[in-house]
């Protein structure tokens, strides 16, 4: 049913997990003990750090780069992205890539592979998007942010900004416990303060 | 405030109470967005509610510092004047 790459010498325990189903290219690198499961495709430039999950279906692309502890849930298309350390990516979310996509160019022919500029989205570690979302190219989502289900996010989003909506709005603020935080930046749940910084939020001590 | 004062329900309470649940006359200036239960998904809606009324956009930067009826009511006022 699944097969484990060859391990590395030493570091048995620590091999990466992948389905058998799943295509990861052989060009491509997956850190230690990321599990890639049914039916995902990595592509050959990407990079994939450790404890990461890629569930069902996701497929990674254009030289993504993911960092540590990632979980990206089934369906997920994450196309020249940066995912940082501890983000997550809900089922069915988009990263996309190309501010002007077009199957041919002005004379019509059929692009190829390098002809289109790249602007990829950037999300910083710790923050969470929601299910069905998609992140237009260029967007950066901030650290902890928090992106509700199905919401369109066409600009950056704030450290611990909370957003949602088409086109997306900042509703308020998530704490790193993922809930929202009240009027006076405390989260309800965890006690957690925070203040008003150059890009959202961030935690006092 | 005035409007308040009169008896009259304001745009912004109004909507408040169509969101929350909660009677217009229990809502008053110093009335928390909170204590009424809204959470970001209510605020959401109000804020595409209260665009809708009032014909004015209520930019997010503004509409996050929102805690209180009045605080709403403060920021609707311009288009008020202008309506």
């Amino acid at each position: 049913m699944t097969k484990t790459p060859a391990p590395t010498a030493g570091h048995t325990s620590d091999a990466p997990f992948i389905a058998e189903s799943a295509e990861v290219a052989d060009a491509a690198h997956v850190g230690a003990r990321t599990r890639i499961w049914h039916h995902a495709q990595v592509d050959g430039d990407v990079r994939i750090g450790e404890d990461c999950v890629l569930g069902k279906g996701v497929h990674v692309a254009s030289a993504a780069v993911i960092g540590n502890r990632v979980k990206i849930q089934d369906g997920c298309g994450v196309f020249g992205a940066t995912i940082e350390d501890g983000a997550m990516l809900a089922p069915g979310v988009y990263l996309l890539e190309d501010p002007a996509p077009r199957a041919i160019n002005p004379a019509g022919h059929l692009k190829g592979r390098d002809d289109w500029r790249r602007e990829p989205v950037t999300i910083r570690s710790g923050a969470t998007i929601g299910a069905n979302a998609v992140i237009a190219p260029g967007v950066t989502i901030g650290q902890y942010a928090m992106v509700a289900v199905g919401t369109v996010v066409g600009h950056d989003v704030p450290d611990h900004g909370l957003v949602m909506g088409n086109p997306a709005r900042q509703l308020g603020w998530a704490c790193r416990c993922g809930h929202r935080l009240d009027d006076n930046l405390i989260c309800p749940v965890c006690g957690w303060r925070y203040r008003q910084g150059s890009n959202g939020l961030f935690l006092t001590a | 405030m005035s409007t308040h004062a009169l008896g009259q329900q304001t745009v912004a309470q109004q909507a408040l109470a169509e969101i929350s649940g909660w009677p217009t006359n229990t809502i008053t200036a110093s009335t928390r967005l909170s204590e009424l239960g809204l959470d970001s998904l209510d605020r959401l809606t109000l804020a595409v509610l209260l665009e809708e009324r009032t014909g004015r956009p209520l930019p997010d930067d503004e509409l996050i510092s929102v805690r209180t009826l009045d605080d709403l009511e403060r920021l609707l006022r311009p288009a008020e004047r202008s309506a």
